[in-house]
């Protein structure tokens, strides 16, 4: 039955994928569907990419384990989507090209630069792509009985044919399929379903035998960790090259902001339902071998089978629509950023044909690297992906906001402080691994703060002192002007009676979240 | 009351909040 569903599945995304791809039009619309998104199509990809099935499952996982609140915690990137709606996305937009090494380069007058945002977009984007790689088909493999060896080219093969056909376009309109799905099928129907098949009255009576499993550390981690979380992923979200170039694809301002508020007032609810309802099956199956199964176990097992074939529907979504955003950035950071700028010869409409043959090409090299690094389930892996995060968040985060948001920032500050957050992040990082503990392990820190907030704090003290004793080119100063002059005709077409109703419905959702939490917090009380 | 769930409601709430804030600001400064 999952099988079908399955199979079903990659054959009405490979069909969407091959005929989108037959309508795209050159090479801008591969890069950036020619820049004409509107927020909908924005907000379905940007979060289709961030909500992934290491989160939908993964996560779910530890609601059920250590407890809903402290799961719905991990979830720390929302401050991030504020930062990009309104503090970088409209910035970037107007630079308007196709990957950050365009904008790092132009900036800071460095091709050089570009070249180290190659390398970090490579480094942390990879660690992050394969971790998801592994974990999809890890969960496949558990759903579906196929074995992870052959889960996870196939996997590939799905993911590199969705970005070869229609690059930005055909991306960007299966995973807003694929959000849907996940949205409707797991936050709609699912979750609500498997609370009320628990029974407020029984998560009640658990919440008092078990006090610490409804708290926000869940008994299990520290305050230290939670902040953690909340700047690792805020500030990683915000500089994360997959999901900041997505400015680049939006008709204009003013759609891009709507679709970052669109993907809050979506993704917030989706996690909280989502998460309690898999803390509310510890209530009825508190043993369960391996957690991370729990939607899985309550797809079959709790619910009505309908609504269990979509949940797991809405599953195999959240797997498929993480990785093809990443695995066409990754081919671009490739195509555009090393061979576009440095070994491009021909001009014109060659150009262009060759450049639609090298970023396919990069794509489909980036999808047998992916195989050959996952090839046997490597665990070291898993632990990678949340450094990919924390490295964008020290190495890109203050570059790139202070390079749009303050003229008095110089290529030599930019590339000090890349360096500075790369190697520190790195190092700091690495170094728990020697004293036998995990990656990124915050203990030996003094306040046991974590990695990323040294290096973040570290990248932006050097950024500011090296800047203060440079001076900025003429060139640099004339691409931060461009990034702050604002051309309303073209940049804030959409009528702003639209986005006033946006913003009170953001408003609106915003209310219900509060009222909901106060309701089921009443239910919990200890 | 459960104060985790009244602290991480308005904790989002205040996301919300800063977000609609934010966009009215923007709107009237003309950026947006």
């Amino acid at each position: 039955m999952f099988k079908i569903i399955f199979f079903c599945f990659i054959f009405i995304f490979l069909f969407v994928s091959v005929y989108l791809g037959r309508k795209s039009k050159g090479l801008n619309d591969f890069y950036v569907m020619g820049g004409t998104a509107g927020p909908w199509l924005i907000a379905g990809t940007y979060t289709a990419t961030w909500v992934s099935a290491v989160g939908m499952v993964g996560i779910t996982g530890a609601a059920y384990k250590s407890g809903p609140l402290m799961a719905i915690l991990i979830w720390g990137a929302f401050t991030g989507f504020i930062i990009s709606a309104f503090f970088i996305g409209p910035k970037l937009r107007r630079f308007g090209q196709v990957t950050l090494g365009d904008y790092f380069q132009a900036r800071f007058d460095s091709p050089f630069i570009r070249i180290l945002s190659s390398v970090v977009t490579l480094v942390g984007l990879g660690a992050y792509f394969i971790s998801q790689l592994v974990g999809s088909a890890v969960i496949t493999e558990g759903v579906l009985g196929i074995p992870f060896n052959i889960m996870l080219p196939l996997m590939v093969i799905v993911f590199a044919i969705i970005a070869i056909t229609g690059g930005a376009r055909s991306v960007t309109v299966t995973d807003t399929i694929m959000f849907a799905m996940v949205c409707v099928f797991i936050g709609m129907f699912f979750s609500p379903m498997i609370l009320a098949k628990v029974g407020m009255e029984n998560i009640s009576a658990f919440a008092k035998s078990n006090p610490t499993f409804f708290t926000a550390t869940g008994g299990v981690v520290g305050w230290g960790t939670i902040i953690g979380w909340q700047v690792l992923w805020g500030l990683g979200n915000a500089a994360n090259p997959a999901a900041i170039t997505r400015a680049y694809l939006a008709k204009d301002a003013r759609t891009w902001t709507e679709a970052i508020m669109l993907a809050l007032m979506i993704t917030i609810p989706v996690v909280w339902l989502s998460h309690l309802a898999a803390g509310a099956v510890h209530v009825v199956n508190p043993d369960l071998a391996n957690p991370s199964s729990v939607l899985v176990w309550a797809a079959t097992d709790l619910v009505t089978p309908i609504v269990g074939a979509l949940a797991i529907a809405g599953l195999f979504a959240a797997v498929l629509s993480t990785a093809s955003t990443q695995i066409l950035t990754l081919g671009f950071s490739i195509s555009r950023d090393i061979y576009e700028t440095f070994f491009l010869k021909e001009a014109g409409a060659e150009a262009e044909k060759k450049l639609l043959k090298v970023a396919r090409g990069s794509i489909a090299l980036i999808a047998v690297l992916s195989v050959v690094i996952a090839w046997g389930r490597p665990t070291i892996v898993l632990l990678v992906g949340n450094f990919g995060s924390s490295v964008f968040a020290a190495a890109f985060f203050p570059v790139l906001i202070m390079g749009l948001w303050w003229s008095g920032c110089t290529r030599q500050g930019a590339v000090a402080s890349m360096l500075t957050g790369l190697i520190l992040d790195t190092l700091l990082s690495i170094i728990p691994v020697f004293m036998g503990q995990k990656l990124a392990w915050s203990g030996y820190l003094p306040f046991g703060i974590h990695p990323v907030i040294w290096s973040v704090v570290g990248a932006f003290i050097v950024l500011y002192a090296v800047s203060a004793a440079t001076r900025p080119s003429e060139s640099q100063l004339m691409v931060f002007q461009q990034c702050n002059t604002i051309n309303p005709e073209i940049e804030l077409s959409t009528p702003k009676k639209s986005l006033v109703s946006f913003t009170y419905s953001t408003a609106a959702v915003g209310v219900a979240v509060l009222a909901f939490a106060v309701w089921f917090g009443s239910k919990v009380a200890p | 009351m459960n104060m985790g769930f009244l602290g991480v409601g308005l904790y989002h709430f205040s996301l919300y909040m800063i977000c609609v804030g934010l966009a009215f600001y923007f709107m009237k400064t003309g950026r947006l």
